[in-house]
């Protein structure tokens, strides 16, 4: 392995569950890759596979649920080869998840302390009282006051903010590669969401883990992220680095996204807000063309057909019909973006 | 108006025929129906069915064989028991009172476990305590105790049975319906009717009651399957339905004694029980597989 | 008649205290959810109300609907004190849209139902003036009538969130309490439904009470905006001031945790102390002091006076800033 390869490769990467009316694919084909110390912000409304995409990548989708990609290869390791044992031991010691509720994610019966401990002396043969040396230092670390007292008390004895910080701690116990966030700061508070954002954002910075970072809210994926993929039922729509999608958007999805903020500057105070007209396909059976289509005003009958990637900068990329028809003519569709 | 909103259409199938169509596709919920259908419709044409009078008495045409036996005839296809009487007309005649009695008892429980049940879970607080006292207090009763104390007291009968029933099964109705209103009265639609100045009678028959008939139909079945075992019990002890009332508990009693003799006494009606029992159990274990996933959503 | 901009409810020291019970056999304390709030919603505008969850704006939406009785104080709406209204004239006047479009429509009724039944319960009797009644809802809310008789579970969320708004317009009430009504929505349907309320709001000169802890949202939809923060409105001014030049320290930590997408800035940094609020145990002198980063010693001792200027008022010792 040459040290070139990025710590994670996502190539194609699919996952579709059986139901009763058919196949339903919830994430189609996706390509990505992630290098150590860069974040990945993926962006998208609900339903569009950005929890189910991270789940598949940390093997924690149920049996029924069909994970296929041509390369999923962490650490020069093939994740879809591994067997569950191995799995396991990658999961929480190499790469930990963060949750959006961390209510449901801790145990509610074992104490702080003891949950902490418990991931670390599973992965590393480290007696009671280091693991407690290292649980006290980063509790410390995510903020957290006597974190001596913190560590005999139970999850619902502390607030959702210490909660989320508990989880980040844990998260953090075996200094992991690669650190999922799945909507981490949701269920917050705004000034809440706000600190536990700039923790995350230092604590990866110090131990230089890569992070994908899933969220819905545009606003926190551009505080945080490197590079941005949008998705859309199940699809990258747009992808690039972070000042790029969020600079110059391409794709009418990702434009229509930001006409729908009401503090994006786009729009003036009290004015109507933009909108994407329709709702969201049916993600069962096969689709040809593009999945937006019907939402779409600059939708067009090549739109039936394979979409093509356009490439509308550096490393910037959109899967849009009109996007590589304009790109090919040098006048990319623009959103205006006013300084707020 | 100055925005155009987009026309966005309803997906899928309503509840009712989603539901419908889990109820059609549920094997053993058919199974239970249709049993059940069988034994509504011999009880309701029995006059019709039934080859004799089930109370006529042919002391020389004691314990006839039924038709398979050596000594058979097709003039009573099950044979008669010890006073002469056709068997196979006791036997459709039976199902009404077994039917009557699983039906009313659990009608009559039902009332008063979903009002206790349905007060307790909206009100909480002392309301609350008061309903969960009658349920331990009801609990601490054995059922088959009281029930002979207190038919022996008034004497058998079809409506002292009925009352008896009613007022000894309602607990399971009050513990469940009560927990499931707790959940409906946390749902912001209940806030809303209050919103809107509704009566508090009308906010509980109107929007809480509708979601909790397929918690209702569930509990009713197999409670309704515990009134006819609980008939048929207290009819063999001599204390349900009084002969010469062709009842199947009361069949199984006048059967014991030829047991040996004639199982077929005891076997025929002990049978048609059993799988009367089997059949609401179908259609109450049924239920709760169709309105399970409903829950989620 | 209350002209528009005038009063339309007046909250006057408004306190609630739940007693809340610590356990068998410890007995129980006061949890003081609301501490005297005073309050104006002028008649035809958007009044936002912010805060962190705990700060008791739920409780002040559950008491203004008349789902909650304030421990003290009172509310006068059109200048009577609300008990004065009958529930039922009362509720044809205040509606509320809650958060949940999931939990906010029984799953059991038809949509012809849902809309009709604040119609059927204040007496109208008349099948077919309800019918009309709720089409002309529908038609509002750019849906087709054929849904009429389709059930929740057969819509999206932002279709179920403009039932409940239907459902909470059909009597043309005065003022509609919003709690949270786009949380639970995606940022695209979220769009919609505030377009819709602006349109609704205008068209009907309605007033609102937009409660939310998306500041970005309220900016947007409000004239005026109230901060609350353990049961007190520490800073209310007009939208404009209050996000141009915000006097409580709170406010403005608030203001700092907006997120408006920007490539080239990482997370805030928030000017709050991270201690934990608890409503249970409130510290002496200003209740935010052990959270404020301006705080000085006095701060922890008197507690601060409201200090006006112009419409615009917080309660801080440091007071307003100079105009």
């Amino acid at each position: 392995m040459g040290s070139t390869e990025p710590l994670l490769t996502v190539r194609d990467l699919s996952v579709s569950i059986t139901v009763p009316a058919g196949i339903l694919a919830a994430v189609r084909s996706v390509s990505f890759t992630l290098d150590r110390g860069e974040t990945l912000g993926i962006v998208g409304e609900s339903g569009c596979g950005k929890s189910m995409m991270s789940m598949a990548i940390m093997g924690l989708l149920p049996p029924h649920v069909a994970v296929r990609a041509e390369t999923l290869r962490f650490e020069g390791m093939d994740l879809l080869g591994l067997p569950e044992r191995r799995m396991a031991d990658l999961r929480g010691d190499r790469m930990a998840m963060i949750f959006q509720e961390p209510m449901t994610a801790l145990n509610p019966l074992l104490t702080i302390g003891e949950q902490l401990t418990e991931t670390y002396r599973r992965h590393r043969t480290a007696g009671r009282r280091e693991a407690r040396e290292k649980a006290l230092h980063l509790l410390d670390r995510v903020g957290i006051a006597s974190p001596e007292r913190r560590l005999g008390q139970y999850p619902h004895q502390l607030s959702g903010g210490l909660r989320q910080r508990v989880m980040i701690a844990m998260a953090l116990m075996c200094d992991p590669d690669l650190i999922i966030a799945d909507e981490p700061t949701t269920a917050l508070d705004v000034t809440i969401q706000a600190q536990i954002l700039a923790l995350l954002a230092e604590l990866q910075r110090e131990s230089g883990a890569a992070m994908i970072f899933v969220s819905h809210d545009l606003g926190v994926i551009s505080r945080v992220a490197d590079k941005v993929s949008v998705m859309y039922a199940g699809s990258e729509v747009e992808g690039g680095s972070t000042a790029q999608v969020f600079g110059a958007p391409a794709h009418p999805y990702t434009q229509g996204l930001f006409r729908c903020l009401p503090n994006s500057g786009l729009v003036a105070r009290g004015a109507p807000l933009g909108s994407i007209p329709g709702v969201v396909p049916s993600l069962i059976g096969q689709v040809s063309g593009c999945m937006f289509r019907p939402r779409c005003a600059l939708a067009r009958d090549a739109c039936l057909e394979a979409i093509p990637t356009a490439v509308v900068g550096d490393g910037h990329r959109a899967r849009c019909v009109a996007v590589a028809a304009a790109s090919a003519t040098a006048t990319a569709p623009q959103l205006e973006v006013s300084a707020p | 108006m100055t925005t155009a909103y987009t026309i966005q259409d309803v997906a899928g199938p309503s509840p009712r025929t989603l539901m419908w169509r889990r109820i059609t596709g549920h094997v053993g919920l058919m199974i239970g129906l249709a049993g059940l259908a069988v034994v509504v419709a011999v009880a309701l044409l029995a006059p019709w069915l039934a080859p004799h009078d089930p109370y006529t008495q042919d002391l020389s045409r004691r314990l006839v064989p039924p038709v398979w036996a050596e000594a058979g005839s097709w003039q009573n296809i099950l044979g008669t028991d010890a006073l002469g009487r056709d068997y196979l007309s006791r036997l459709l005649y039976g199902a009404r009172v077994s039917l009557l009695i699983g039906f009313f008892a659990a009608l009559g429980s039902g009332l008063i476990g979903t009002t206790l049940g349905l007060l307790a879970g909206y009100f909480g607080g002392r309301v609350d305590s008061v309903v969960t006292f009658l349920v331990s207090a009801r609990l601490a009763l054995p059922v088959v105790l009281v029930a002979l104390a207190v038919v022996s007291l008034f004497g058998g009968s079809l409506t002292v049975v009925i009352v008896v029933l009613s007022l000894l099964l309602w607990d399971r109705f009050a513990v469940v319906v009560r927990s499931a209103t707790k959940q409906v009265r946390a749902n912001d639609y209940i806030k809303a009717a209050r919103a809107v100045g509704c009566s508090t009678s009308r906010i509980l028959l109107r929007e809480v009651l509708p979601n909790l008939v397929s918690t209702l139909a569930v509990v009713g079945s197999l409670e309704v399957a515990h009134a006819i075992l609980l008939e048929s019990a207290l009819s063999f002890l001599g204390l349900g339905v009084q002969p010469p009332t062709p009842s199947w508990g009361l069949m199984v009693a006048e059967g014991k004694g030829m047991i040996f003799f004639d199982a077929r006494l005891v076997a025929i009606p002990g049978a048609a029980i059993a799988l009367l029992v089997l059949c609401i159990n179908l259609i109450g274990d049924g239920f709760q597989d169709v309105v399970a996933p409903q829950g989620g959503s | 008649m209350i002209r528009t901009g005038d009063p339309i409810m007046k909250i006057r020291d408004v306190t609630r205290t739940f007693q809340v019970s610590l356990g068998m056999f410890r007995g129980r304390r006061p949890l003081h959810a609301l501490r005297g709030i005073t309050l104006d919603i002028p008649k035809g505008q958007v009044m936002g109300l912010v805060g962190e969850s705990g700060c008791g704006k739920s409780t002040l939406a559950q008491i203004l609907l008349g789902l909650d009785r304030p421990t003290g104080g009172e509310i006068l709406f059109e200048d009577r004190p609300i008990a004065d209204y009958g529930r039922k004239v009362f509720g044809s006047r205040i509606q509320p849209i809650f958060q949940d479009p999931y939990s906010s429509l029984n799953p059991r009724k038809t949509v012809r139902q849902l809309i009709e039944m604040p119609l059927v319960v204040h007496g109208n009797r008349d099948s077919a003036d309800r019918e009309r009644r709720v089409r002309r809802m529908l038609d509002l809310m750019g849906m087709p009538s054929r849904v009429i008789d389709a059930y929740p579970a057969q819509m999206s969320g932002g279709q179920r969130q403009r039932i409940a708004i239907a459902r909470a317009l059909v009597t043309e009430p005065d003022v509609v309490i919003c709690d949270e009504p786009t949380s639970a929505l995606d940022v695209s349907v979220q769009a919609q439904v505030l377009n819709l309320l602006m349109d609704l709001r205008a068209e009907f000169n309605l007033t609102y009470l937009f409660i939310s802890h998306d500041l970005g949202v309220v900016e947007h939809i409000s004239d005026r905006v109230a901060v609350m923060y353990l049961g007190q409105i520490v800073e209310e001014a007009d939208a404009e001031t209050l996000f141009r030049a915000p006097a409580h320290p709170y406010t403005k930590a608030l203001l700092a945790s907006i997120l408006v997408p920007d490539p080239h800035r990482g997370p805030p940094s928030v000017p709050l102390k991270a201690v934990q609020p608890d409503p249970m145990n409130l510290p002496p002198g200003c209740v935010f002091h052990p959270r404020c980063a301006e705080a000085v010693a006095a701060c922890a001792v008197t507690v601060p006076e409201e200090v006006t200027r112009h419409g615009h008022r917080a309660r801080c010792t440091m007071g307003l800033p100079a105009a």
